[in-house]
């Protein structure tokens, strides 16, 4: 009979090293956190590194777990915090486009429900890395623009204003597919 | 079209991504599995190579100064007390010291005699007689040598050469007189005067024989020495300082 853990159950054996907690809990989470790596990174290569570098830093890192708040949330900041830090070692945050660049484009509301996933996940990749990374860190991981701006060393003014421009950003991609009725080939 | 709100525009997209289960390649937890192998046995090995790797250079380096101490004690120029054959050269101050000088006669042509004498004639109380091509000479004091005749004050080896000397006399006519001519010859001596008591030179090793080797060190670093010999005295000293060990 298979024998089932939750994740803190394998948050002691991840403490002793063992490697088969280890593995388990990776099992559990790799997908979860591979799916938040996606969305930071740029590809599907630059997420997978992220993930084996993030798990590398749970596993060093877990024996400091004080179990403040529950140990999945943990896992996802040391994950957000090592995507910010492998982007920040790109020396691709001043990949900012130009204010100009960006159209406003009135809210509307949109089909999600026919929106490929892989094509909304290629639109968040295609966003300057500012702009993906305070989307991601304030609409998808529920991060305030003072922890945003403490995180990336911004103002929060800034932290707003890039979240303002990356959602019209989308918006207006997303406004593109829906007329061109073909979101499969917009994304790749 | 309806507007969309900025707080519904991100829950839907967030709602989206969350339903999204990517599947992950089997490499990467290869990937980390090999790393967290390799972190683990470099922290645990790490150290304890260290420890080994200071613990060996710290060996080799306890070695390399003991060769490079005995080697700089070994090659330090070995001082050898100057000595005579049987007696040393050491002398007074001001005194005239001779050199050995080869006593034979096989060097000295038929008719010739090597005899010291004085360079004092007022004391020279020599008596010289021929007796036919034969030349004796003699001493009041006695002979040193059979062939060498010493005098009190100095040295100084000549060679008497029998030689015919003619004279010619108008009664007689031609007469023929054996003389006796005598040449000094130079002895070489060492007119240091400033030879001092413990004067010391250096010797390539073939000029030790009939030296006694002693070593320069003072005191009790002189812990072997050996002595006796058939050709005088060689006098081997060895030098066990190093090895001295104090009980």
């Amino acid at each position: 009979m298979k024998q089932l853990y939750t994740i803190d159950d394998l948050l002691e054996g991840c403490r002793r090293g063992e490697r088969k907690a280890q593995e388990s809990l990776y099992r559990a989470i790799a997908s979860k956190m591979f799916n938040l790596c996606l969305r930071y990174a740029t590809s599907e290569m630059e997420a997978e590194d992220m993930l084996q570098n993030g798990f590398i830093k749970v596993f060093q890192c877990v024996a400091g777990f004080r179990g403040e708040g529950s140990f999945e949330g943990w896992i996802r900041k040391i994950f957000v915090n090592t995507a910010i830090e492998m982007i920040r070692k790109h020396q691709r945050m001043q990949n900012t486009i130009s204010v100009d660049a960006v159209f406003d484009e009135e809210q509307q509301t949109f089909d999600m429900e026919g929106l490929e996933v892989r094509d909304l996940l290629a639109l968040i990749q295609q966003l300057p890395d500012g702009y993906r990374i305070v989307f991601n860190m304030y609409a998808l991981e529920g991060y305030s623009h003072k922890e945003i701006a403490e995180a990336l060393s911004i103002s929060e003014g800034a932290s707003k204003s890039q979240l303002s421009r990356a959602r019209a950003w989308l918006k207006s991609k997303l406004v593109m597919l829906e007329r061109g009725g073909n979101y499969g080939s917009y994304a790749e | 079209m309806d507007r969309m709100r900025n707080d519904i525009f991100d829950e839907e997209v967030r709602k989206k991504l969350d339903s999204f289960e990517p599947q992950v390649s089997n490499k990467v937890w290869s990937n980390i599995a090999e790393q967290l192998d390799q972190q683990t046995t470099g922290s645990g090995a790490r150290p304890l190579q260290m420890k080994r790797a200071l613990m060996r250079w710290s060996i080799a380096a306890m070695i390399a100064l003991t060769l490079g101490l005995g080697i700089t004690y070994i090659k330090q120029p070995r001082k050898v007390v100057y000595l005579s054959a049987k007696k040393e050269v050491i002398k007074d101050e001001g005194a005239a010291l001779p050199l050995p000088v080869t006593k034979s006669n096989n060097g000295i042509g038929k008719g010739e005699k090597m005899v010291h004498r004085s360079v004092s004639p007022a004391r020279r109380d020599l008596k010289e007689r021929i007796d036919g091509r034969k030349i004796t000479v003699s001493e009041n004091r006695a002979m040193t040598d059979p062939d060498v005749i010493m005098e009190d004050t100095g040295n100084r080896p000549m060679i008497v050469n029998e030689v015919v000397s003619v004279a010619v006399s108008p009664g007689n006519g031609r007469v023929e007189q054996p003389a006796l001519q005598f040449a000094f010859i130079e002895t070489p001596t060492l007119k240091d005067t400033k030879v001092k008591s413990q004067e010391k030179k250096n010797f390539g090793i073939g000029e030790i024989l009939n030296y006694v080797v002693g070593s320069v060190d003072h005191g009790d670093a002189k812990v072997l020495s050996f002595a006796s010999d058939d050709e005088g005295t060689l006098k081997v000293a060895v030098d066990l300082k190093a090895l001295k060990v104090r009980l």
